[in-house]
């Protein structure tokens, strides 16, 4: 029993930001472990591509702009109509913002705080629905930030943003745990993907080299966060909710 | 209108009244340190639609400079 403890087939899985990063690398990974993946992003382009990349069949992908909260309750209920209930998703699409509040405007902070806490709390309420979750143990897993843990020069917003997320996780954990749905929080470090390269090429040499620094393991790959959602979406965690899942190459030491 | 807004941002960062935002206001390490170069680099972005490295923005000495940087750069990108 214990060798195939990560075993995820036959289960559905939902994957948000699934076209790029670490939503891709969990979707791709998810589908070797033989989950149906249900793929969602609003880049329907890339998400394509991913949705032939992956193992298996059965998949499917829905092209959707996450920041836009108030239809996130009819897009579940359309992939579940479509697709089935489904027994875990992942909340992986959010976008990084970096402000330093000399020139913060109140106009930045709506579509921050929508994608990342916003789209959290819906999607946790549509996955409550009926018919929208297979019954037994589920698990919702969102992403998070070492940025909600520590401070770092001009984050204010998303590092606000993920420490909403985290403490969201808390109390969804205590609500939903008569449902048997279990739900966790991963706090990535800094993470090699286009977001990353986004953000560190405006940064000097010395600056992105004191940053690879502080991750006492290096800067991480999508792999290595999606092996953390893996383990949060499959029954190997299932004594495990309400934690915020710290995966940074040791950022977080100092 | 895009130069009028980026200078409003930069009255900011270098905490000045826009007023004494001239060609020739000095940049130093108390004004023009990595916080602020993070903060122009955003701002930059943000009205020009450009990215600019801070290694770049770091060789400025001035507003002058800065604004010629940005110039140069917005003549580069259009080139592409």
């Amino acid at each position: 029993m214990m060798d195939n403890y990560l075993n995820l087939s036959n289960k559905t899985i939902a994957v948000t930001g699934a076209s790029s990063g670490i939503g891709k690398a969990a979707a791709q990974m998810l589908s070797r472990f033989g989950s149906k993946v249900v793929l969602i992003s609003r880049n329907s382009q890339r998400l394509k591509a991913v949705w032939k990349s992956l193992a298996g069949n059965g998949h499917s992908y829905y092209d959707y702009d996450l920041s836009k909260c108030d239809g996130i309750i009819e897009l579940v209920k359309m992939i579940t109509d479509e697709q089935g209930p489904l027994d875990g998703l992942f909340h992986a699409a959010g976008v990084s913002f970096m402000s330093p509040l000399s020139i913060l405007k109140e106009k930045h902070l709506d579509p921050v705080i929508d994608i990342n806490l916003g789209a959290t709390l819906m999607l946790a309420k549509a996955f409550c629905l009926k018919g929208v979750r297979r019954q037994g143990d589920t698990s919702l897993v969102f992403m998070s930030s070492v940025a909600g843990l520590r401070g770092q020069q001009g984050l204010s917003v998303y590092s606000a943003c993920k420490a909403a997320v985290d403490g969201a996780v808390r109390s969804l954990a205590v609500e939903l745990a008569p449902r048997q749905i279990r739900v966790n929080s991963i706090a990535a470090g800094a993470v090699e993907t286009e977001m990353h390269e986004r953000i560190i090429k405006n940064l000097s040499e010395e600056a992105v080299e004191n940053y690879r620094e502080k991750h006492l393991l290096g800067f991480g790959s999508p792999e290595d966060v999606a092996n953390a959602a893996i383990f949060l979406l499959s029954v190997a965690s299932k004594w495990v909710t309400g934690t915020t899942l710290v995966v940074d190459g040791g950022y977080c030491c100092f | 209108m895009a130069l009028d807004s980026f200078k409003e941002d930069l009255s900011n960062i270098l905490e000045i009244n826009i007023d004494d935002l001239h060609d020739d206001f000095e940049f130093d390490s108390d004004n023009w340190n990595s916080l602020s170069i993070v903060a122009t680099i955003v701002a930059i972005d943000e009205h020009f639609a450009i990215q600019i490295e801070g290694d770049k923005l770091n060789s400025c000495h001035n507003v002058l400079d800065l604004l010629q940087l940005i110039s140069y750069s917005i003549r580069m990108h259009d080139k592409l």
